[in-house]
């Protein structure tokens, strides 16, 4: 850039001329150079500092030069390249560096290592030779066994050159990380590439093929990264063979598999999936007693734990001998032998089925493929245990209730709520299926059972068509579902609704049952009084109000309300006591089905009792209502243990503890303040008092330092005169005068001037008072108070 | 000589008034500085050159320490003044 430029700008932003600000411009310079010429120093603020300075010449003469050092922010500004850089010590220097200086030894080889590694070659700095001359390295190059990425992670972590700088100093060339993972990206194959391959062709073509995209090159030892890029250049490629990077392709493929057992597993996993049913015989032979339902699914695990080789007969082998050496007259029977042969014979067949139809190229892409099956299966399982350990919960096996309390409670007590469907949910619908599903697979074998029967009825009318089939089993299984929901419903409310109103009396007996049942026509209040279910639909009405249901289509007959006359009513009468006489007989049959399912509840002697506000969101819901409470005997409601309320803290206690936490703060931060004043105080009581720069110029400031230090030091000192601000105080140096009150050290420095002119000899003090800094002079010592006293009138 | 002593000296000479020669002045330093770190060398006519050298590495040998370090790489701001200036600076001697 030159001044036109500069000059061109600044009059764009303004619209003035160019040539007025030119004129500004160089009068600017011109300014400069006429102060350079007085030897005089220029700072500009936010620039920098021109400097004139005398220097040799060429010639060696002297001459006048201008130096500019800029200012730190506009030098870190322009140094942003390198501004995180720090000096690294590389080093220390033993007596071994001065002997190798001088030639008598020289560096062992991971001395060597260690020095070269420093280079920066592969950061990408020019000029290396100089840097090599001045770090003394000689000329060997490093030992052959250093592969090239180690050499730059160290160098790296040695010389901490940020990543950034790198790529902004030389983003023409590619740096060597890029390179790195270049040629990990032709190691990762993508897992087309290997399906590609097809089973029928000639294996030695495609491994040809198969090369060229495995390439990778091989980097020679000696060569440096340098030389490496050049070799790529030049395309010089080198071929690594085909079984390692099968193997390493595996490895980064598959990460948790671990190296170690991958020859065992690929030849394992497809007899296993073959033949299940032989490795579990062999399993049950090797370890009876496990059960046929305890076989995990992994083989492949007990194989490892047992360190089974693939020939099983040897296994087999080693038990019988283990067996004839522990029991001799045992023999064995023909079932065990059996399993023998047949596992020898169906394996054998298997591996040269292997090996003779298939190449190896179609087994690296079987194995992968049965690979990722295995892995599939894997996580599928997974995801089956997380949800069996977490959600759900055997109903039959709680964890939380002792046996030897109420042992039968939850073998029968489950069963039958199962089929009365206690459950309710919010909205008044009950969790059938859920209980089906996990309580009682025997009644869903029944029930599919039944529906099969019915099919048979209807599949012998109509034995051809299928398809009508299908669909009427579906109707009909959806329609029993639904008849014995509706069924069930009212069956179990009922059941509740007896179970609640026996909540209300104090015993169950039959005479409080007929209070009860006559007070619903005696007195109506009482009615009112219960609780009417809240969240029920319409469907789930009282039994009681059933009855009046019941009453009322009787009583809405055409023709009572067609024909109002005198007859009529009189037939009205009749038709009140005929109903009155039918409620009877309603109320004979309901008393006796109370007494029924009373005595029904006497056998059970416990039945589990069910708050319809309750809501069940989850499965513990449902266990804490089929725990046993005081209810569930529902003879002795009142007899309930009432749990004592969890012990809690007075509420004296909740308001002292805070305050007492509050005062312990306080004294805590009152403590601390007052140690750091003090501190404060003992640490820097003068250094405060450093003088203003008039003092600091003026040339004997030494001497002001030195003494303040005395004065730190106590002197016992009596005041012996004391008129018009002046203070004579005596002690055993000798007789000083304070005066002065100098707030300002400014004033202070001014004063000490004047004196230093008279040469007197002073020093000074610094005193609190009320809180405030106070300078005092003090003169002297002067043997006499005489002297004193006649010195006052100069100070 | 500060800043501002050196602005006010350039005011007197200057044909604009003071406020906006104080702009002109900011502005044209601040230019300086953009065109040093874009361009890395800026040239005014009669007085000198700006240019941002860089210097190497160094390894340096720290004998209280008896230890050896290596300085980083730095890019340094230099001005070389033109035959002119160092002309007129020896010629008034």
């Amino acid at each position: 850039m030159k001044k036109k430029e500069l000059i061109k700008k600044i009059a764009e932003e303004f619209d003035l001329d160019e040539i007025k600000i030119s004129e500004y411009f160089d009068n600017i310079f011109d300014t400069l150079a006429i102060n350079f010429a007085k030897n005089k120093n220029v700072n500009i603020s936010e620039f920098g500092r021109f400097k004139v300075k005398a220097k040799l010449n060429e010639d060696g003469e002297k001459q006048k030069t201008v130096l500019f050092s800029p200012v730190k922010k506009f030098a870190n500004d322009v140094n942003y390249y390198f501004s995180e850089l720090s000096p690294v010590q590389i080093r220390i220097l033993d007596d071994k560096y001065e002997k190798i200086k001088t030639g008598e030894e020289e560096y062992t080889e991971d001395e060597v290592e260690e020095i070269i590694l420093i280079d920066f070659e592969e950061a990408g700095f020019s000029e290396i030779e100089k840097s090599k001359e001045e770090i003394l390295i000689p000329e060997e190059k490093p030992s052959e066994e250093i592969p090239t990425e180690e050499k730059t992670e160290k160098t790296e972590e040695e010389v901490l050159i940020p990543e950034e700088s790198k790529q902004e100093i030389l983003p023409e060339e590619i740096p060597i990380e890029k390179k790195e993972e270049k040629i990990k990206e032709e190691v990762l194959i993508p897992e087309e590439t290997i399906h590609e391959i097809p089973g029928e062709s000639i294996p030695e073509d495609i491994s040809e093929e198969s090369k060229q995209k495995y390439v990778v090159e091989e980097i020679p030892a000696d060569t440096r990264i340098r030389d490496v890029v050049e070799t790529k250049e030049e395309s010089e490629v080198v071929f690594i063979e085909r079984d390692k990077i099968f193997n390493d392709l595996i490895k980064i493929r598959f990460p948790e598999i671990k190296f170690e057992d991958f020859d065992e597993k690929i030849e394992l996993p497809e007899i296993i999936s073959k033949d299940k049913k032989i490795i579990s015989e062999v399993v049950t032979i090797i370890k009876p007693e496990i059960k046929d339902e305890e076989v995990p699914f992994e083989i492949s695990e007990i194989i490892k734990k047992e360190e089974i080789p693939l020939d099983i007969s040897e296994v087999i082998d080693e038990e019988e001998k283990t067996e004839k050496v522990q029991e001799p007259e045992i023999i064995n029977t023909n079932e065990e032998n059996d399993f023998t042969v047949s596992s020898e014979l169906t394996i054998e067949e298997d591996k040269e089925e292997i090996e003779t139809a298939k190449t190896s190229l179609e087994l690296e892409a079987e194995l992968l493929k049965m690979l990722n099956e295995r892995k599939k299966i894997l996580e599928e399982i997974k995801k089956l245990e997380e949800v069996s350990r977490d959600d759900l919960i055997d109903i039959n096996k709680p964890k939380v209730i002792s046996t030897e309390e109420k042992p039968n409670l939850f073998e029968e007590s489950t069963l039958d709520i199962s089929k009365q469907n206690i459950f309710v949910d919010e909205n008044g619908k009950v969790f059938e299926n859920l209980l089906k599903d996990y309580t009682n697979q025997e009644d869903s074998q029944k029930e599919t059972e039944e529906i099969k029967e019915i099919i048979k009825d209807t599949t012998e009318e109509e034995i051809n068509d299928f398809d009508i089939k299908d669909k009427q089993n579906e109707e009909i299984a959806e329609d029993i579902v639904k008849e014995k929901t509706e069924e069930e419903i009212i069956k179990d409310f009922e059941w509740k609704e007896s179970v609640e109103e026996t909540k209300y009396t104090d015993n169950k007996d039959l005479d409080d049952l007929k209070n009860l049942f006559g007070s619903i026509f005696i007195e109506n209040e009482e009615k009112i009084m219960l609780p009417e279910p809240e969240e029920m639909g319409p469907q789930m009405n009282n039994p009681e109000m059933k009855i009046f249901d019941k009453l009322l289509d009787e009583s809405e007959t055409p023709e009572m309300v067609s024909e109002p006359s005198k007859n009529e009513i009189a037939d009205e009468k009749n038709s009140d006591l005929k109903s009155f006489n039918e409620l009877e007989n309603m109320f004979v049959n309901f008393k006796t089905e109370k007494i029924e399912e009373v005595e029904q509840q006497k056998e059970r002697d416990i039945i589990p009792s069910v708050d319809k506000t309750e809501t069940i969101k989850t499965y513990d819901d449902i266990f804490n209502l089929l725990e046993p409470n005081g209810k569930k005997n529902g003879v002795k409601p009142k007899e309930t243990i009432k749990e004592e309320p969890p012990k809690k803290f007075p509420p004296i206690l909740k308001l002292i503890i805070p305050v007492v936490i509050l005062i312990i703060i306080i004294f805590i931060s009152v403590f601390l303040y007052r140690r750091s004043v003090y501190k404060t105080n003992e640490e820097n009581p003068q250094t405060q008092i450093a003088p203003s720069e008039s003092t600091r110029t003026s040339g004997n400031d030494s001497v002001i330092y030195a003494d303040t230090n005395k004065t730190t030091e106590t002197i016992e000192e009596d005041v012996v005169y004391d008129e018009e601000g002046f203070v004579i105080k005596e002690s055993e140096k000798g007789f000083f005068i304070y005066f002065g009150n100098f707030e300002n050290q400014f004033e202070l420095a001014k004063k000490i001037k004047e004196l230093k002119q008279k040469n007197i000899t002073m020093d000074y003090e610094k005193v609190t008072i009320e809180g405030k800094e106070i300078y005092k002079i003090k003169a002297g010592p002067y043997k006499s108070l005489r002297e004193a006293k006649a010195f006052i009138p100069k100070l | 000589m500060n800043r501002q002593s050196l602005i006010n000296k350039v005011y007197i000479k200057s044909p604009f008034g003071k406020e906006k020669s104080i702009k002109i002045f900011n502005r044209t330093i601040e230019l300086l500085k953009e065109s040093i770190k874009e361009n890395k060398r800026v040239k005014v006519k009669g007085f000198g050159r700006f240019i941002i050298e860089r210097r190497e590495m160094k390894t340096l040998i720290d004998y209280n320490k008896k230890a050896e370090i290596l300085l980083p790489p730095k890019d340094k701001v230099s001005f070389k003044p033109s035959k002119k200036l160092i002309k007129r600076l020896n010629e008034k001697e």
